[in-house]
């Protein structure tokens, strides 16, 4: 599909080590936020950075009809936004710098004008204006993942890779930089794949799921249809109940461990 | 953005004012990068007019404008002893902190130098077997040098490949720096040892780090590689602050961070090569000029690699002065003085700084 993200057969692994053998992703529209799931090791970081050109791989991943390895760095780089599961490094460097940074390399040619305006916009999205010029190693861990993801925010690419955007924030910015992402999507038409480990936040606010497991994609389709008990149970190894709450939300409760887990049952709610 | 949840929004905070705060601190940064200039422009011209034949100030003024104005004996002084010395310090500390400086952050490593490479190591090697072996008996001043230099260079070429056939990965080029440097000290050990005493002797001094045997072709090469490696450098300095906020960041963002890896080495081979060969290994100043330059103008490294040069520079050349001044009518080797000025410098600097977070 025109201006979608679709791989096929795509093999990815380190050396002596395969990870992903033959991932195949259906085309996501413009717009998609495409929550990529699965257990712990189950690939979705390993794919994320093979899709922003970090570890090679074989098969075809196409975005917008181009043949992503195929890109030349430059272009390549306009096309893809990808933000690493570790936060920008705690260094001497102010956080405004670091943005500044990105584009200079990133998009050398845009109008200092913009880069700012760009800038200031994703900071006060995600409230990073106050600690703009301090320094990077002066702020907490969930200031630093939201200024990784500011960065690619700002760079406005059609394709974003993001590796678990939320993971050391709190549960308003959660949602805050879950919103954030989505709402940057649905104004220009760009597509993201984002690996999550909430699956409620997931169920919440993706247009669409994949789930990795045994070196592939289990199941990929609309969230509200493609979690189920029986995927949990065979992705996560748990017995999990998929309901909705009040407001008529999907919701995942899990209950225990499937056979042969290690953890304790947990009540029931 | 349609979005509207933000708390910098909710509040009413905007985000004109930081780019023109950010433009203040630049220009201070600017601002400091001159008077660090001007510094070392005051420290070369102090260590023209500092040495055991006293000459008057007037008379090296006189001098520099017109050297035919001086006897003989006074001319030599200012223009083959006291210049070029003065000069030296100055392209070299600029050397050695501008290789440090790049090390450092190609490799991610505030502990990486010309020494942790073994850089400087493999250059005394080639100066050991030169003293030792008597080659330098057999050819011209220049001989030492070059065994240094070749040597030097070696060292940083077999890092480069190594770094081309296992990867540039940060921590595998350190290990192959270090590997070298327990390899160089056991060469050095076996030279010295087959040595007979005087020459073992010369080749420690050597490698005390020294300024003793300052000339304009030395002024003039490690110029001449300084001016070539600078502006390389500069060029790629935003790219540089890009892969200090982190190499995956960097790489997604359309940077080639193996092979501005592989640039940077060459560049510090390079200075670093040319620069020991003519002064000796001085390993306190590729190390903590890019720290101190770090601590007072940020890593930006617009200012910082200019900044860690200007420094090393400053550094280099103030020992240069201390070395003439320390013990009357004795110059200490500079390697010595600078580790001496420096490390109190440097605790002050971190001591300041950890205070006024």
């Amino acid at each position: 599909m025109s201006g979608g993200l679709e791989l096929s057969g795509l093999h990815v692994g380190y050396p002596g080590r395969p990870v992903l053998a033959g991932v195949e992703l259906p085309a996501w529209p413009a717009g998609a936020l495409v929550g990529l799931l699965g257990p712990n090791a189950s690939g979705k970081s390993t794919l994320l950075k093979a899709l922003a050109g970090l570890l090679p791989y074989q098969g075809t991943a196409a975005f917008a009809g181009d043949d992503l390895a195929a890109l030349p760095r430059h272009r390549r780089s306009a096309q893809v936004g990808y933000l690493p599961q570790t936060p920008p490094q705690a260094t001497g460097l102010l956080v405004y710098e670091v943005a500044l940074s990105v584009f200079r390399v990133a998009a050398p040619t845009l109008p200092r004008g913009e880069v700012e305006r760009r800038i200031g916009e994703v900071f006060d999205l995600l409230d990073l204006n106050g600690v703009a010029l301090s320094r990077v190693d002066t702020l907490s861990g969930g200031k630093r993942q939201l200024l990784g993801l500011a960065l690619v925010l700002a760079r406005r690419t059609p394709l974003m890779l993001l590796d678990e955007p939320t993971s050391a924030l709190d549960l308003r910015w959660q949602i805050e930089a879950l919103h954030a992402i989505r709402d940057t999507l649905r104004g220009r038409g760009a597509v993201a794949l984002v690996a999550m480990h909430d699956l409620n936040l997931a169920l919440r606010f993706c247009d669409g799921v994949a789930v990795l497991g045994e070196g592939r994609v289990l199941a990929a389709g609309p969230a509200a249809t493609t979690v189920t008990p029986e995927l949990l149970r065979r992705a996560y190894g748990v017995d999990a109940r998929v309901e909705r709450c009040s407001q008529g939300h999907p919701i995942v409760v899990a209950n225990a461990a499937a056979t042969g887990a290690t953890w304790q049952r947990a009540d029931a709610c | 953005m349609t979005h509207a949840r933000g708390a910098g929004i909710a509040a009413g905070t905007g985000a004109a004012g930081t780019p023109a705060r950010y433009r203040r601190i630049t220009r201070q940064r600017t601002w400091l990068l001159a008077a660090l200039a001007a510094a070392l422009l005051a420290s070369v011209a102090a260590d023209v007019g500092t040495g055991p034949s006293g000459l008057p100030l007037a008379t090296l003024v006189q001098g520099l404008l017109d050297p035919q104005a001086l006897a003989p004996a006074e001319r030599v002084i200012l223009w083959n002893l006291r210049l070029p010395h003065a000069l030296l310090a100055a392209a070299a500390g600029a050397s050695l902190g501008l290789a440090g400086a790049e090390t450092q952050t190609a490799l991610n490593n505030p502990l990486a130098s010309p020494y942790t490479l073994g850089i400087s190591w493999a250059a005394a090697v080639g100066a050991v077997a030169a003293i030792v072996l008597g080659l330098e008996g057999i050819g011209t001043a220049l001989l030492l040098p070059l065994a240094a230099f070749a040597m030097a260079l070696a060292a940083g070429l077999a890092i480069l490949a190594l770094a081309q056939v296992f990867g540039s990965q940060t921590d595998t080029v350190i290990l192959f720096g270090i590997a070298l440097v327990f390899a160089c000290t056991a060469v050095i050990s076996l030279l010295q040892f087959l040595g007979d005493a005087e020459t073992v002797q010369q080749s420690v001094v050597w490698m005390m780090g020294s300024l003793a045997r300052a000339s304009w072709n030395g002024v003039g090469l490690i110029a001449l590689t300084f001016a070539l490696a600078a502006p390389r450098a500069l060029r790629g300095a935003w790219a540089m602050t890009l892969l200090r906020g982190g190499e995956d960041q960097a790489t997604s963002a359309g940077l080639s961070v193996h092979r501005m890896r592989i640039a940077a080495l060459l560049r510090c081979s390079l200075l670093t090569a040319v620069t020991v060969a003519f002064v000796g290994p001085i390993g306190f100043v590729g190390l903590v000029g890019p720290h101190i330059a770090r601590l007072l103008l940020g890593e930006d490294h617009r200012f910082y690699l200019p900044g860690a040069a200007l420094t090393g520079a400053l550094l280099l050349s103030l020992a240069a002065i201390a070395s003439k001044l320390l013990i009357a009518g004795v110059v200490i080797p500079v390697g010595i003085v600078t580790a001496m000025i420096g490390v109190p410098v440097f605790v002050a600097l971190i001591v300041a700084r950890r205070r006024r977070l």
